[in-house]
């Protein structure tokens, strides 16, 4: 074919683009609710008689959980935001899959439990909300009841069971918690993290602060005694270089000591690569 | 096809002339279409035979067309006294293994994918025996980079890359037949393993994207979800400029990384708020690293 001249291009594009606009590319096809699924990973045969209620949550806010005579389970849902299914001969454009994630209930119960410090109180008086009446529902389940016995005294009196909490005993749950806990997140890790004791506890101790009110994080770290961050942890994971005018005055503290933070500081970083900085969740309040 | 990409040898390749010193000459076809495979040729014959492989007629680039060149092929494939004069070897690389290639997380370009195919094709010619003496290539990508490639990886044979390497060696013009006709074949006789695919009456052209054909072919066939069918090299600038305006927008977990717009619907995403005024928790490292978050609705 001989070439052709730029303006003869142009023109001869222009006559397809026409004749091609005309052939639209293929119709969506419309969206069908029946298709609609949402997919829940639970424990076997556990969905029956199971509800959803909203409950005030632990650490701040307030979430969904699943209640049964057998389950208590918090509804978690992944996403990264770029998932979809195929399902059968449709398509779910929302990828979530929700997880009903075991959930202690003593963890719900504690900032309800904190009133009962001084005297023993009947569960129904304890497990009260005005915003969250679903609270009542744990004050009616045996399982929760039960479990309740690890972190209280219980008194009964005249077919009333009455509940105080008992400080002692609920440090002692929450030692078990972190042990077990820590034992779990140690098959997860990474390397480095894993080298370093302190920071490891720390981030365990993170997770577990997830599952509880920020008031009592204080206490409990402090009854777990999860060492404090050091200084270099603080130092912005972005910020390459320091300022030029510190750097003057710090050359004169002993220089043997910079060596082996700054590997630390390199441990540290790798293993807490992506994530976020650990130490923001330790700030004075 | 697919992402294998597989040495094709002719009859007489293995063991070729009972290791008489030997030219190779390389040359490639396909490389600029956006549709079908791009093919890579290696051809021998003895040093000894060059009148014989000039009298095939592989010189003569003037008079070589469609024709011509198919009917050369033809002896190359069936001939046994031609066989005896040059053999070859191709390698053919799926529009799927180009884009891939060039779309990976460890991007390769176009030429070191090209660089990569000559150099199995000398290996090979290796392996099988032949006395490889003289390479000639045709340049692809910096001429001096190439032949110290080259060099390095095939001491004491005399190495030639230049341009337009099909005009000046016989040998490469051999490999540039093998090359184009395989490449022309298999475009012709393409299988859709796709189903439903639409082509215009006219065909899907040449695969070049000044044919007005292929560019026809390139705006029907689109689907707006899944893109293109495996006939099209996805990596092309053509194609993916299709993709953009005729596919439903779309959004990839690396496109943070690489400095492109955030799709609208991700925020909100990390703590999620309902009309009531509630909010759930923001939830510790250990669960926005694996993008768990707690729910308000179900």
């Amino acid at each position: 074919m001989p070439p052709k001249t730029r303006k003869a291009k142009q023109e001869n594009d222009e006559e397809i683009e026409e004749s091609v606009e005309d052939v639209k590319p293929t119709k969506l096809p419309e969206t069908d609710e029946s298709f609609a699924r949402k997919f829940v990973v639970a424990k076997e045969n556990t969905l029956p008689s199971s509800r959803i209620i909203k409950l005030r949550h632990p650490k701040e806010g307030c979430a969904l959980f699943r209640i049964s005579e057998d389950c208590f389970d918090e509804i978690l849902a992944v996403n990264d935001g770029h998932r979809s299914f195929f399902y059968g001969e449709s398509v779910i454009s929302d990828g979530t899959i929700h997880l009903f994630a075991p959930y202690h209930p003593v963890f719900v119960c504690l900032p309800y439990l904190q009133k009962t410090s001084e005297k023993f109180v009947e569960i129904s008086e304890i497990l009260i909300d005005e915003q969250f009446k679903a609270i009542e529902e744990l004050a009616r389940n045996q399982r929760v009841l039960k479990a309740l016995e690890g972190v209280c005294d219980v008194k009964d009196v005249l077919d009333v069971q009455l509940f105080r909490l008992n400080n002692e005993k609920m440090m002692e749950w929450m030692r078990k918690k972190f042990d077990a806990l820590k034992k779990e997140l140690e098959l997860d890790a990474h390397k480095t993290l894993l080298e370093c004791p302190d920071a490891f506890d720390r981030h365990v101790f993170s997770f577990l602060s997830d599952y509880l009110h920020p008031s009592l994080v204080t206490s409990v770290r402090l009854h777990l005694n999860i060492p404090e961050a050091p200084v270099t942890e603080n130092i912005d994971m972005s910020m390459k270089r320091r300022a030029p005018e510190e750097d003057e005055y710090e050359n004169e503290k002993p220089a043997a000591k910079k060596p082996k933070e700054s590997v630390q500081k390199k441990k540290l970083q790798a293993a807490s690569k992506g994530t976020k900085n650990i130490s923001s969740f330790f700030t004075k309040k | 096809m697919s992402l294998k990409c597989e040495t094709e040898r002719s009859k007489t390749w293995q063991d070729f002339a009972d290791g008489v010193p030997c030219v190779l000459g390389i040359d490639e076809a396909g490389r600029g279409p956006v549709l079908g495979p791009m093919v890579y040729a290696a051809a021998i014959s003895p040093l000894d035979q060059k009148e014989e492989l000039k009298n095939l007629g592989v010189d003569d680039s003037k008079a070589l067309n469609e024709a011509r060149r198919d009917e050369i092929f033809e002896k190359m494939q069936n001939d046994e006294e031609v066989q005896q004069i040059v053999a070859y070897a191709v390698r053919c690389l799926s529009p799927e293994l180009i884009s891939c290639s060039m779309l990976k997380r460890h991007k390769y370009s176009l030429n070191e994918v090209s660089h990569e195919a000559a150099i199995t094709l000398i290996k090979d010619a290796l392996a099988c025996n032949v006395n490889v003496v003289e390479i000639k290539v045709d340049t692809v990508g910096p001429k001096a980079t190439y032949q110290a490639k080259l060099e390095k990886l095939f001491p004491g044979i005399s190495i030639h890359v230049t341009e337009k390497a099909d005009s000046i060696y016989p040998i490469v013009s051999a490999a540039s037949i093998a090359a184009k006709v395989t490449r022309d074949f298999r475009l012709r006789n393409w299988n859709f393993k796709e189903k439903n695919v639409k082509v215009p009456e006219a065909g899907f052209g040449s695969g070049y994207p000044g044919d007005p054909n292929t560019k026809k072919f390139l705006q029907l066939s689109v689907e707006p979800i899944f893109g293109f069918c495996s006939l099209v090299r996805a990596s092309w600038k053509t194609a993916s400029a299709i993709v953009e305006k005729r596919c439903v927008p779309d959004s990839w977990e690396d496109d943070e990384e690489e400095g492109k717009p955030q799709s609208k619907k991700m925020s909100g995403w990390l703590q999620p708020k309902n009309e009531d005024g509630d909010v759930a928790p923001k939830k510790s490292v250990y669960f926005k690293d694996r993008h768990m978050s707690n729910v308000l609705t179900f």
